[in-house]
């Protein structure tokens, strides 16, 4: 009886409104700026590298755009399912050496050998997933760690598309038939390789970000987050919680493969000891600088860590102490190859102990805050609610 | 519908659960009593596939002992935590969801692709969780996260999860323990009323002896891991070795714990 009395003043037009709301939450786009920001973010996809004539930038823009497929990737693993690992690097290398084997050396056009750099990717992280998620926490970090010397061991080992120690070299097609990346002609106006590769790369990117998004809104992605926060509890509501985990792996995996082959893309050059315990530092730290379990965390953790080194590096005589040469010189400072290192350390200390949510939270306050600048009114409907 | 048989659960040289044989009805509210440390939540974890038991324990003639907890959770059964199984950082409206998550199709890759099946059945399971939450008064927290909310919303919350998988069976864990009477009394209201909409058979876990003897329909007395006593309230209320293990074996807390026991049945 208590029941009924209680329930009843809440069918008002609160419940209407509520219910209408619902229709929308898994939808990709839940608000109509939702949608206007989609359209934006595909139109300067392909203005961006055409209006932007600096070839330094448009290269950054690519390295970015790739550091961000890896790391959406990682954040599926890391950030959602809460499995951490530093092996993300081994996938990237595994998807560039599936792209010399396929697009180098077998020469098969972009639509076979860059879907099956993602499921290679994937298919390698299937082979491992099983050995890592039995481990917790340090346990986890510290196999994953390993995986990253076997790794290596393995590509250094297969030197038909690897190379070997000295790396290997391979031009993958980039033409859809219709359109070639790789040699972009528009209106009459022939575009650059890393012009067309832009757009190639963040079309990825956005496919990825889509694909995540989804998956987020829906069954899986709470199974990912539900295991994260308490995975007993995620069991018991009938949560087959080893599958989730292997599953969040081969994502990773795949992600992390697609990365590795629009890396080959993008250097044509690419050697085993780029893909060890460098890469796979940076990738977290990218995931966590830019706010694990975020949609726009892995981009802006992307663009802020692998950008500045190289920005510093491109523009160190206008930076006090930072020197390209010091030895000679004879000044102190700091040395312009170091500045990536203490980037990646000072970024993470700042974002562990000022934010740890992330670089993305700011945007999302920030967001919020223009929002409810927009429309008053709303910000008297958040209040009523009791969070 | 649930038939345990000889059930025995030992952690090292520690018996936790001593050849432990009782049934339950459909339909039965049916109650497990006893002091701190009697087995009660180990015998939870049995029949949530927690731990691994000897003995048998059936669900409607199925097996449940060597099926892991999501095989269990397929079966129908639910079951809520002594200290909250909750997703502290999702929302009211998403812990109910993954609640539904066997109500719900759909994997990784058939999301990322947007199927239409899928989020046709994500929808009907939002609209689902918003009825839920209208019968146990939780749509004006509905987006608010877990982790803001006072403690007895949340165990509220945490029943809903329970309940949203459509399970035959329920297991609450203590779902009083830390609440006043006032929030007891209204907590009960709405158990009793889920048990009679969704037609549930409820197992349940409780301290409080008052509440116990007044809504179970049979009790299942435990101490150290052994049954030592199983009937309706008013024959545990008779039985000796429940008394003398749930309050000591003193004559004057005897007296005291029979008046207790005769003012919950009486009350």
């Amino acid at each position: 009886m208590a029941i009924t009395e209680t329930v009843k003043p809440v069918r008002t037009a609160h419940v209407q409104r509520e219910r209408s709301r619902t229709k929308d939450e898994s939808q990709l786009c839940v608000s109509k700026g939702q949608r206007i920001g989609l359209a934006v973010g595909f139109l300067l996809i392909f203005a961006v590298p055409l209006s932007v004539g600096n070839p330094f930038l448009i290269s950054l823009g690519v390295t970015i755009g790739i550091y961000a497929i890896a790391a959406i990737g990682l954040n599926v693993l890391s950030g959602y399912a809460g499995q951490i690992s530093l092996a993300q690097s081994v996938f990237v290398g595994v998807g560039a050496f599936a792209g010399v084997a396929l697009a180098g050396l077998a020469e098969l056009p972009l639509l076979v050998w860059l879907p099956a750099t993602f499921i290679i990717g994937g298919l390698a992280a299937a082979i491992v997933a099983p050995l890592t998620l039995r481990l917790k926490g340090v346990f986890q970090i510290v196999l994953s760690l390993g995986l990253i010397f076997v790794g290596t061991y393995i590509f250094v080992n297969s030197t038909v598309f690897t190379g070997g120690n000295s790396g290997i070299s391979a031009s993958p097609a980039l033409s859809l038939g219709f359109m070639d990346f790789g040699n972009l002609v528009v209106g009459g106006m022939a575009y650059g390789y890393q012009q067309g590769l832009f757009i190639l790369v963040w079309l990825c990117v956005a496919a990825s970000m889509i694909a995540v998004v989804n998956m987020h809104r829906t069954r899986f992605g709470r199974s990912m987050i539900a295991i994260r926060e308490a995975e007993t509890a995620a069991q018991i509501a009938g949560i087959n919680t080893n599958g989730v985990k292997v599953k969040a792996f081969i994502i990773a995996g795949a992600f992390g493969g697609l990365a590795g082959g629009l890396l080959l893309a993008q250097l044509r050059y690419v050697q085993t000891h780029q893909f060890g315990i460098n890469m796979g530092l940076e990738l977290l730290i990218i995931a966590v600088v830019g706010g694990l379990g975020t949609t726009w965390g892995p981009v802006i953790g992307a663009a802020i860590i692998s950008a500045i080194p190289v920005l510093a590096t491109q523009y160190a005589e206008y930076i006090p102490f930072l020197q390209e040469d010091f030895s000679q010189s004879g000044e102190i400072g700091i040395p312009v190859g170091q500045v990536g290192l203490l980037i990646y350390g000072l970024a993470l200390v700042l974002v562990m102990v000022f934010e740890p949510r992330g670089v993305s939270h700011w945007f999302k306050i920030g967001g919020e805050k223009l929002r409810s600048l927009g429309s008053g009114n709303r910000a008297v409907v958040d209040v009523r609610k009791p969070s | 519908m649930l038939n345990v048989e000889s059930l025995r659960l030992e952690f090292g040289g520690v018996v936790a659960l001593k050849d432990v044989d009782f049934s339950v009805e459909m339909g039965e509210l049916f109650a497990i009593l006893g002091p701190n440390g009697a087995g009660k939540t180990s015998l939870f974890n049995c029949l949530s596939g927690l731990v691994k038991p000897k003995g048998s324990i059936q669900v409607n003639g199925n097996e449940v002992i060597g099926k892991k907890p999501h095989e269990i959770a397929d079966m129908g059964i639910a079951r809520t935590f002594q200290n909250l199984g909750l997703f502290g950082s999702m929302t009211v409206a998403e812990n109910i969801l993954v609640g539904s998550h066997l109500q719900i199709q759909g994997g990784a890759f058939t999301a990322a692709i947007r199927w239409p099946s899928v989020f046709r059945s994500e929808r009907q399971a939002r609209r689902n969780a918003d009825e839920l939450m209208e019968l146990m008064n939780l749509l004006e927290v509905r987006d608010s996260v877990v982790d803001t909310l006072p403690y007895g919303i949340r165990k509220r919350v945490e029943i809903a999860k329970a309940v949203a998988s459509k399970p035959s069976l329920l297991l609450l864990d203590e779902p009083v323990a830390g609440m006043n009477h006032e929030e007891t009394e209204t907590f009960v209201e709405y158990v009793l009323e889920l048990k009679k909409q969704l037609g549930l058979t409820i197992v349940l876990i409780e301290h409080d002896v008052a509440m116990v003897m007044r809504i179970a329909d049979r009790i299942l007395a435990l101490d150290f891991g052994e049954v030592i006593g199983l009937g309706t309230p008013a024959e545990i209320q008779q039985n000796e070795r429940v008394i003398a293990a749930y309050l000591g074996a003193t004559d004057e807390s005897d007296a005291q714990t029979e008046l207790l026991m005769e003012g919950a049945i009486s009350e």
